[in-house]
């Protein structure tokens, strides 16, 4: 399979757009998905599980835990991603107690600084969808339960929990497609996914309207087939809820 | 040069730079929205249509948008105004030098085609939850369509649509960060231009950070004040 | 004596569900007809033909000897030929809903004064004084200034009443008005439309109060999958029943 055989049986431009360069550039920017979904899926599991930790924080009777995570919610919900990225990336390297420290190896890669912002982005998030979840659960399924003698774990894993995520799903799924399109801002921080190898592109070729459209295409089908994955878990979890087509 | 000397307002320091910066992001922010609002009209309008091509055309509208990263929407918004009013100008006028529109205009109307997506799915999901009692009741004393739509119909919509509305204009502020890549000087931007400056870059991204902070608390207690307006003749379910 | 309201042979389907097969039906002024009959009867989609809130499939309605002028629309499916007529009938046809549907963005009295003022164009002045006697009638003018959502069912109830009664309908038209109420709220609400009743209003009512219909109606309708199966005056349609099906329904709901 020759690309370059297909492409150049393209026009050269179609409707103002120079399609043959957009056909060639599609392998290269196919070459960025790799990271992307790196990106994507790294920052949300671990967001996951720093979220679980967080919500949890949250409903502790320790003063102290709960502002912490109240404060640490508000801050990352209230703040552009692109700040977090910044302050993450940029913003450190003005500390010398950072840049000759250990933790140097860490924050001077664009990689790791990028996995962090996004990872701290999405648990603030998904915290408060956990949280969401779990107070949306229906007083008189609770009430239910321990009526029937279920209480503590046993009540949480059996009823409160089951219902909260069935609750959350629509929700969370709308957080992983914003995670997707998340990781296209750490290509300000140098790093080669989708959106840089775009830049790349564009930088060399001049013919931004051309490239971005294709990126946006492979951006459309991953969030498609994640939309996908959602509804297959929605309907899975939740058939009873969902409309009749 | 330290914390307090860097942001000080006047010559010296870059925070009357950091507070302008931040009115235009205000600014955008507000155009941004209200162009949202009025696109989203025609969205709501569309996607509620029965007839299939408008319905798809709404869809595909809301889909695409909220689908492509916001920074590709910019960039693709803000290449491809300038380019097509350059090809237009062309082809009409002959005129084929570089047109650059004024950036406000670009980044607002960027910023506002994605904020229009969010809210026409606000707005179209608040027309759905309007209880059929209220448009029976409306009809059944004789009101005439217009009525219903003008005195029943959209104040429930509106009471509806609030609290979404809401956090599309949440979402709106913070995307305003983005337009720093067309080179309008926002916060993002401002705060940039300090730390290339100064070499103090976490000092001005966390004053860009606490400004984002100070606008989007501000917003959600005004919200909330809305809310409760809105409101006003229904009991809250307890959270 | 004019004929407040007339049926003839109405029809209405959904879908492949027939409901209402064929049913003709005549009010005359003062009559308070109490319309009876099992769940799924048509009882209620008979109501609500009558004021358009369904489009019946073929069948004739006249109010006050005006006929409803319909046609086909586009798909081929009946529609009333003229919107104006059928807000201007509506007018004199007021309905009280199952679950009131009182408009909760407003006060009791702007639900009252709502269609006086803005469709009847009469002058706001009048319609608050009008509003507030009528609220005084039902019994809850105290309320006047308060929302919806802080009354009760049955005093909701009342208000829509009162909403109905302030556009000087002809005919009122009542959808199981106490089915959505607490037992102890229905009292109040069926004692108001006794009164109504007593001032020789016409009245279409679908209920399940036995009670109310023997004491109050000057007819009683019974439905069964769509038809009538048998009417007549309250007395013998509740003393002497003919039909076996009736018999049954009264046996029934009597005994609770």
């Amino acid at each position: 399979m020759n690309i370059d055989g297909i492409c150049a049986s393209l026009p050269k431009e179609y409707l103002g757009l120079k399609v043959q360069l957009m056909c060639n550039s599609l392998p290269k920017l196919l070459l960025g998905i790799p990271l992307t979904i790196e990106l994507v899926v790294i920052s949300l599991s671990t967001g996951l599980v720093l979220a679980l930790c967080i919500a949890l924080m949250r409903i502790s009777s320790s003063r102290l835990l709960n502002i912490v995570s109240r404060s640490y919610v508000f801050y990352f919900r209230g703040t552009p991603l692109l700040v977090q990225i910044f302050l993450i990336y940029y913003g450190l390297a003005q500390f010398d107690l950072i840049k000759e420290s250990f933790l140097w190896s860490f924050f001077r890669d664009a990689y790791w600084c990028g996995i962090l912002a996004l990872t701290l982005n999405t648990g603030a998030y998904t915290a408060e969808i956990i949280r969401g979840g779990l107070q949306s659960v229906p007083h008189g399924q609770i009430e239910s339960a321990r009526s029937m003698g279920m209480s503590g774990i046993l009540l949480y894993r059996r009823v409160i929990l089951p219902i909260a995520f069935r609750q959350a799903l629509p929700a969370y799924g709308n957080e992983m497609i914003l995670m997707v399109k998340g990781t296209s801002l750490v290509s300000t921080i140098t790093l080669m996914e989708i959106t840089g190898i775009a830049r790349y592109i564009i930088a060399k070729y001049w013919t931004p309207v051309e490239i971005f459209l294709i990126a946006g295409i492979i951006y459309l089908f991953i969030n498609y087939l994640v939309t996908r994955v959602v509804r297959y878990a929605e309907n899975r979890y939740t058939p009873y809820l969902q409309a009749n087509e | 040069m330290d914390f307090i000397h860097l942001l000080s307002l006047g010559d010296q320091g870059w925070g009357d730079e950091m507070l302008r910066a931040a009115m235009v992001t205000v600014m955008v922010s507000i155009s941004a929205m209200g162009i949202g609002l009025f696109v989203s009209i025609f969205g709501t309008i569309s996607k509620l249509s029965t007839n299939r091509l408008i319905r798809a055309i709404g869809n595909t509208y809301t889909t695409i948008v909220r689908g492509i990263p916001e920074l590709l929407v910019i960039y693709l918004l803000y290449f491809g105004f300038n380019n097509a009013v350059m090809s237009i100008a062309n082809s009409l006028f002959g005129y084929n030098q570089y047109i650059e529109l004024p950036v406000f205009l670009i980044a607002a109307l960027a910023v506002g085609i994605i904020s229009g997506a969010y809210s026409t799915e606000v707005i179209r999901g608040a027309f759905l939850v309007v209880p059929k009692g209220q448009i029976e009741a409306a009809k059944s004393v004789g009101m005439s369509r217009f009525l219903v739509f003008y005195r029943v119909l959209i104040p429930q919509v509106m009471r509806y649509a609030l609290p979404g509305l809401g956090n599309v204009w949440q979402l709106t502020l913070k995307d305003t960060a983005l337009i720093m890549v067309t080179g309008l000087v926002e916060i993002m931007r401002q705060a940039h231009i300090a730390s290339g400056s100064t070499y103090a870059p976490f000092t001005f991204y966390v004053s860009a950070a606490m400004l984002y902070l100070v606008l989007t608390t501000v917003s959600s207690r005004a919200l909330n004040s809305a809310e409760n307006w809105a409101n006003k003749g229904v009991k809250r379910e307890k959270a | 004596m004019a004929t407040a309201l007339k049926i003839k042979n109405l029809t209405k389907s959904f879908g492949s569900l027939d409901v209402i097969k064929g049913l003709s039906l005549t009010a005359n002024q003062g009559d308070v007809i109490c319309i009876i009959g099992s769940s799924g009867s048509g009882k209620s989609t008979l109501l609500r033909c009558i004021n358009l809130l369904e489009i019946p499939d073929s069948g004739d309605v006249w109010v006050n000897e005006e006929l409803i002028s319909m046609t086909k629309n586009k798909r081929g499916e009946p529609c009333p030929a003229d919107r104006k007529q059928v807000d201007r009938i509506r007018t004199k046809l007021a309905m009280v809903f199952q679950d009131f549907n009182l408009w909760t963005h407003m006060t009791v009295l702007q639900n009252v004064i709502e269609s006086p003022v803005h469709v009847q164009k009469i002058s706001k002045q009048k319609a608050i004084e009008h509003g507030h006697d009528l609220l005084t009638k039902v019994g809850i003018n105290e309320k006047a200034t308060h929302y919806p959502s802080s009354l009760s069912g049955g005093q909701q109830q009342r208000v829509a009443i009162a909403r109905a009664l302030a556009v000087n309908p002809d005919i009122l038209l009542f959808d199981e008005p106490t089915s959505s109420l607490d037992p102890e709220l229905v009292g109040e609400v069926l004692r108001v439309m006794k009164s109504l009743a007593n001032e020789g209003r016409t009245m279409i009512v679908v209920t399940h109060e036995m009670g109310f219909a023997k004491e109050v109606a000057s007819k009683v309708v019974f439905l069964h999958e769509g038809r009538i199966e048998e009417q007549g005056a309250a007395k013998d349609v509740f003393n002497s029943p003919k039909s076996e099906r009736l018999k049954q329904f009264l046996a029934s709901n009597l005994e609770a």
